[in-house]
């Protein structure tokens, strides 16, 4: 029983980007002109998939177990390990599975009208369904080189919808930025996937698992070396701060393919520390590394976007700081919350970029919002210690207790930090005590939301990751003060800071802040420097911070 | 003595140059903007040669579009003649027709900044870099609500909060311009005297001022006009706003710091050399071909359109009462309504009159404490109406107004929940999964992204209570600072009197009066309001209307319309407020409720006309939307899916297309298809007593209406400039202001591509406006010598007027004056 329903689930998901890639070189060969046809067969093959990819996934959830299917596997010399055909079938697939071919579905449908009348459409079409089919290629994949390949091969489609308008000088910049990056990015990806290779003797995502988990002395060299290789990998695709220009400023392509990279790939890092869980959370240095890198980035992304002005720049930051704090979870060991905020980001930002058209609309309503009123200092300290106490009650109830994971005890204060935030926004002018009192409701109803989605991620996906990392000594407990502190630091330079508009600091440092820290300008002059960027007309000149 | 005289001589020519830049509207009330308005006071022809030389796009679209045209047929052997002789060219046809060929198209490379030149010597863009850092230091000065940190430095002027920010910006020094950060520090404290310093340092001659002012404004112009709006907007405050000479002030201030940082004898060589052209007498790119086949494109038109409406049609006959009066919007969009409701219920009569139909008011929303103009912007309110929920109890009002308060903090809240640095994270997981249904519900069109901004904070039942009230709501008005609002009744009668005589409906009302206003609808569309009516300044049609006919309706009103001002409204007359959607062609009747019982009859037969018109008229707009293959109920599908699709960056075409103002009786075009191109303003010059009516229709729709023109002109011929490019890279920037295209780069204005273009071929044709007048010249010359604004546009050629005589005849009142007899 079982096994037929693998063999079913393994046919559905090898579907998935065997369809797709089908379309794309349909695509190639069709003529210019045949735009509304590549349209409508893009669209429908993608909800296709998408509708594949939810049937296994619903399948999976009936009586299906975690397995890997090799139809063809090819033993690398040395025995450093295996290229293989390989479908890896687990929660951790199936959820990104539907999720990218969601999402995919979604952009491939919006491109339809959104990019009518391009004279490139059936190129734009085959150059998403190609990155489409790469990334769906890379979820699946159960063997490390294959996804690898996945991997190299979606940045490499995607270069060509970055640069859909070459004409762009911006787009242009941004796009060779990535090239850099992605380049580096998958040289150290395959360096950690050949010295993994060569000290397992597998390159199976599934053995590795099992290796793993039986192993129980430390790690040795060759792969503590491959778990510091990840994070850089990681880092890097994830745009962190201060390599995240490339991102901020692909705005220079068309509004979907903003969605599918901020939705569906910039968080293929996240998903290969998840991938590599099994080695990263036995990699105690490399693994609180990670965590500083997304903590540096939360921190310096999170305030940066408060500043920003034109809305898709900010998206792109908000963006940037949210990988921040997917690495931040990994690094700490919650994968499943890594998981969950992946999912959660993923369709939240694909919303809000395909409704970026929208923002105005906020600003057309009538002026009917009551002001804002500045709480005094006691009604802060109440409103922390009921937003603290929320925090705790209901993660109590969840039968969460801090004690055998202190990494959740950061993630409390995280969480307490967002509802002061909340309850700090309901003090209205003319509003009364009574609206305050409905935003508390609203964040205990918010708290409990995300209790509840932490304990549905963590049972569903229980399985197919390692067990949360202790933290034991005085490093793991300064990583986590970290966390406390920054996040809190955030909260109150956040409230305080933009009131201060004589003060000289808090403009200083709003400046810096706008110019995104002035981190990415040396490295636009060292790219310009290599390819010479051809001298335009003034008036096309475009460039993000 | 002498400095004093150069410096009044300079502040001039600072204010010249800032005049010559047109306004820009916020996104939330888009207002089509004539790009050329500062320029009217040039004839058509030089102002183009000194844009072209500035910028290297002048007035004409490029040759191979002219060529095209002759290809299509569009520009005619005899038109080609014709305009040859009114230049004064041989009309030797085949030699021209090989000319074209023949002799390409000059490519003019626009004069140049300094920064211009140090980028051609560095082969690094200098100038693209200044317009970056001005931009990106604008968004965030003028910024209305998308940064939750505000810029610290909005409360100074934008010229010294500029100096404030250069202090810590670091970009100048990182791309190697380290001593600007000192310069910026030792600039004088005032943008005039920066400027004085500037041009000093450049060694700008004093002659070549003029022009160098104007292409530095222009190398910033999406953020200058901009600055202009807020000038404008502080004139009607009668206050003073002078960021825009403080943005001129730091674009100069760059060039002479660049200049100053980078100094070498090559560049003080090359830049002298510049700056000659900048002189008056340096020679102004002339495009004789182009020019002539751009004649010859306008001439075809006129031909075309004044053959249309030449024959004089049925006499003017009012003796029979007429079913349904239902007066529309000049708005282009409503010929083809009129004509399927004229061709539907052939006993309707069918007037234009300017959508805000004569009330000139701002409208309160319920609840809000701003009120929104719903007015041309060429006028100031005289009112101030609030919305108010109908039938309702004062405890019921004071209720769902601090529900609506409620809501819409509660949205707020959830907004700084959503987007704040402290919880943007915890937001993610724990809401952000809900995405998934919003992106299935938009995908699928069964909602919206945001909900309607009208609706912000109400129910869907408690919205369609919402209506404008005549009366004054003394004790509901929560605003102590604003004027009373209502129209008191000592004014009715005037304000009444006013907007009939006007419209021209004196006598002979029908027993139903429909006022028709109109908006569009659409989703996720950041230009939305620019496809609603122009004449409420980027609102919709609806309130306005519905002012209008309540109004009308109201008895006392008629009381004195009848006794003061001799104009007599029947008691079975309703007047009935209605908007057309002018991306469906739907049209919703407001207020109906005035109706009898014995009348509601009356009602469904009214609904049914409608109904049988839109149909029509969609028929009739599918060509242009490319789905005429389509049956009748497929193309209503589609327009009902482009008003709800959140992917549709073609939603309707807007006024693409206009060409023409007509103010005659409506007799003149019944029946004639116009297709949609032509703006037609009801005007009886024999019940214009002192051509009052005319007078105004002169000085403010037909203004209004070249705005539009322009508009199209502008983003059509030079999109770069004028245009806001491709809206699938459209950035929204500082909440509303408007779009950059792609991450940055300098503000945008003016149409998107695709409002112009279909992707195949151009929707749009750019021609200057066509106004025919049905009136005595006389009147027509006198009111064009009281108005300078109406005379330059009209001598200088920015628009064509003619004269239409008893007998259909029409002259045409060349630039000199003289009115000549057309063909």
């Amino acid at each position: 029983m079982t096994a037929n329903l693998n063999l079913i689930i393994s046919i559905l998901i090898a579907c998935v980007p065997i369809l797709i890639l089908g379309v794309g070189l349909l695509g190639s060969v069709l003529s210019p002109g045949q735009t509304r046809m590549i349209a409508g067969l893009s669209s429908a093959a993608s909800g296709l998939v998408f509708v594949c990819s939810a049937l296994a996934a619903i399948l999976y959830g009936v009586g299906g177990t975690p397995q890997t299917i090799t139809p063809y596997s090819y033993p690398l010399p040395g025995n450093a390990g295996e290229l293989a055909l390989s479908i890896y079938i687990n929660p951790v697939t199936l959820m990104m599975l539907s999720l990218v071919s969601f999402v995919g579905f979604v952009v491939s449908r919006f491109s339809k009208n959104y990019l009518g009348g391009e004279e490139n459409q059936v190129r734009f079409y085959t150059w998403l369904n190609l990155t489409l089919a790469s990334i769906l290629t890379m979820i699946v994949s159960g063997n490390m080189l294959m996804f690898a390949f996945g991997w190299i091969s979606t940045s490499l489609c995607l270069h060509h919808l970055l640069v859909f308008y070459p004409e762009r000088p911006g787009a242009v910049l941004a796009a060779r930025k990535k090239w850099i990056i992605s380049r580096v990015a998958e040289t150290s990806l395959l360096i950690a996937v050949l010295l993994i290779g060569s000290t397992l003797h597998s390159m199976q995502f599934e053995t590795v698992f099992h290796l793993m988990a039986a192993k129980s002395a430390g790690l040795p060299f060759s792969l503590q070396l491959a778990s510091w290789l990840i994070v850089l990998t990681a880092a890097l695709k994830t745009a962190q701060f201060p390599l995240q220009g490339w991102l901020i400023q692909v705005m220079e392509a068309p509004t979907p393919v903003s969605a599918l990279l901020h939705a569906g790939i910039v968080n293929a890092g996240a998903f290969l520390v998840v991938r590599m869980s099994p080695i990263m959370s036995q990699s105690i240095s490399a693994s609180s590394a990670l965590a500083m890198i997304g903590l540096l980035t939360i921190a310096a992304a999170g305030l940066v976007m408060l500043t920003q002005t034109s809305l898709k720049v900010y998206l792109a930051w908000t963006t940037t700081a949210q990988m921040g704090f997917m690495l931040l979870e990994c690094g700490l060991g919650l994968y499943s919350l890594a998981m969950l905020h992946l999912v959660g980001h993923s369709l939240y930002k694909a919303h809000a970029f395909l409704s970026s058209g929208s923002g105005v609309d906020v600003f057309r309503a009538p002026a009917v919002r009551p002001a804002q009123s500045t709480p005094t200092i006691g009604q802060w300290i109440v409103v922390s210690a009921f937003a603290v106490l929320v925090t705790i009650g209901i993660g109590t109830v969840f039968g969460l207790t801090p004690e055998h994971q202190p990494a959740l005890l950061a993630l409390g204060v995280i969480l307490g930090v967002a509802m002061t935030q909340l309850l700090l926004g309901s003090f209205k002018a003319g509003m009364g005590a009574a609206f305050i009192a409905r935003a508390a409701v609203l964040s205990a109803l918010v708290c409990t939301a995300y209790f509840s989605l932490h304990a549905a991620f963590h049972f569903m996906l229980a399985t197919s990751l390692p067990a949360v990392r202790l933290i034991s000594g005085p490093d793991q407990f300064v990583l986590v003060g970290l966390v406390m502190m920054v996040f809190v630091s955030i909260l109150l330079i956040q409230q305080s800071l933009p009131k201060w508009m004589g003060n000289p600091f808090s403009r200083k440092v709003h400046v810096y802040l706008y110019n995104g820290l002035y981190v990415d300008i040396p490295f636009s002059r060292l790219v310009s420097r290599i390819w010479r960027t051809p001298a335009h007309n003034p008036y096309t000149q475009a460039k993000g911070v | 003595m002498n400095t004093q005289d150069k410096e009044y001589d300079l502040n001039q020519k600072i204010e010249l140059a800032c005049q010559k830049v047109s306004p820009l509207w916020p996104l939330k009330n888009f207002v089509a903007v004539n790009p050329y308005f500062g320029l009217r006071h040039l004839p058509f022809g030089k102002a183009g040669e000194i844009l072209r030389k500035l910028t290297g796009t002048g007035l004409f679209m490029p040759r191979e579009y002219y060529l095209e045209q002759i290809r299509k047929g569009e520009i005619s052997d005899q038109n080609l003649e014709k305009a040859l002789s009114e230049m004064n060219l041989s009309r030797d046809l085949q030699k021209f027709r090989q000319q074209i060929k023949a002799v390409p198209e000059e490519k003019i490379k626009p004069v140049s900044l300094l920064s211009d030149i140090l980028s051609e010597l560095e082969k690094q863009d200098w100038s693209g870099f200044i317009t970056e850092r001005i931009s990106h230091y604008c968004a965030s000065y003028f910024d209305e609500g998308q940064a939750l940190w505000k810029s610290p430095f909005a409360q100074k002027s934008l010229y010294s909060g500029w100096i404030l920010f250069s202090r810590f910006d670091k970009s100048p020094w990182l791309m190697g311009l380290g001593k600007t950060t000192a310069w910026i520090d030792s600039l004088p404290d005032h943008p005039e005297d920066c400027i004085r310093w500037a041009l000093e340092e450049l060694h700008v001659p004093p002659a070549a001022v003029d022009h160098y002012l104007h292409r530095a404004i222009l190398s910033i112009s999406g953020w200058a006009s901009w600055a202009r709006y807020l000038g404008w907007q502080a004139e009607l405050r009668k206050e003073q706003d002078d960021s825009l000479r403080s943005l001129l002030a730091i674009r100069v201030a760059w060039d002479a710091i660049v200049f100053k940082i980078k100094m070498s004898q090559e560049l003080a060589i090359r830049w002298k050399s510049a700056l000659e052209d900048y002189l008056p007498g340096a020679p102004l790119p002339e495009q004789k071909f182009e020019a002539v086949l751009h004649r010859a494109l306008e001439l075809g038109y006129q031909q075309r359109l004044t053959k249309s409406i030449r024959s004089p049609k049925a006499s003017d006959d009012k003796e029979t009462r007429p079913d349904l009066q239902a007066i529309f919007c000049i708005d282009v969009r409503s010929e083809i309504f009129r004509r399927a409701l004229e061709q539907v219920v052939p006993t309707a009569e069918t007037l234009g009159f300017a959508g805000f139909f004569g009330v000139l008011v701002e409208y309160l929303p319920f609840g809000a404490n701003k009120a929104k103009n719903h007015l041309p912007i060429l006028f100031n309110p005289s009112y101030r109406i609030r919305e108010f929920p109908e039938g309702s109890s004062g405890e019921e009002v004071e209720k769902l107004l601090h529900k609506r308060r409620l809501r819409a903090g509660a949205s707020d809240i959830w907004k700084t929940f959503k987007t704040s640095a402290s919880s943007c994270f915890s937001f993610v997981e724990s809401m952000g999964l809900l995405s998934a249904a919003k992106l299935v519900g938009n995908t699928m069109g069964w909602s919206r992204p945001v909900s309607h901004p009208a609706k912000k904070g109400l129910k869907e039942n408690e919205f369609k209570r919402m209506s404008p009230v005549l009366g004054k709501l003394q004790e509901f008005s929560d605003d102590e600072n604003g004027p009373e609002t209502g129209i008191p009744e000592s004014d009715r009668a005037n304000v009444a009197e006013f907007i009939l005589r006007n419209m021209g409906l004196t006598r002979n009302f029908s027993p139903l009066v429909l006022l028709v206003g109109h908006g569009s609808t659409t989703s996720n569309n950041p230009q939305a309001t620019g496809l609603d009516c122009g004449a409420c300044a980027g609102q919709t049609g609806e309130a306005s209307a519905r002012i209008a006919s309540s109004l009308l309706n109201d008895p006392y009103t008629r009381k004195k319309l009848s006794e003061e001002k001799s104009i007599t409204i029947p008691d079975d007359t309703f007047f009935l407020p209605a908007l057309h959607d002018t991306t469906t062609d739907d049209v919703t009747l407001f207020d109906t409720s005035i109706l009898p019982e014995s009348r509601k009859e009356d009602l469904v037969r009214l609904e049914n006309w409608l109904f049988q018109a839109a149909q029509v008229s969609r028929l009739e707009r599918a060509t242009l939307l490319g789905i005429k293959e389509l049956s009748p109920e497929k193309i209503s599908e589609d327009l009902i899916r482009r008003s709800r699709d959140w992917s549709e960056v073609r939603p309707e075409w807007g006024l693409a297309g206009n060409a023409a103002f007509i103010a005659a009786p409506r007799n003149r075009t019944t029946g004639v298809g116009l297709a949609g191109r032509t703006f037609l303003h009801n005007y009886t010059w024999r019940d214009d007593k002192d051509f009052k009516t005319l007078e105004l229709i002169m000085s403010a729709p037909m203004i209004v209406a070249n705005w539009i023109n322009m508009q199209y002109y502008g983003s059509m011929v030079d999109n770069q400039l004028f245009g806001s490019g491709n809206k699938v890279l459209h950035n929204v920037v500082g909440g509303s202001i408007g779009v950059l295209e792609g991450n940055g780069g300098d503000l945008r204005t003016g149409l998107a591509m695709q409002s112009l273009h279909n992707g195949e071929e151009w929707i749009h044709e750019p021609i200057r406006l066509n106004v025919i007048i049905e009136a005595p010249k006389t009147p027509i010359d006198e009111i064009i010598q009281k108005h300078a604004v109406v005379r330059e546009l009209i001598e200088n050629e920015w628009l064509y007027l003619f004269n239409m005589d008893d007998d259909g005849r029409i002259h045409q009142r060349r630039s000199n004056g003289q009115w000549v007899e057309g063909d």
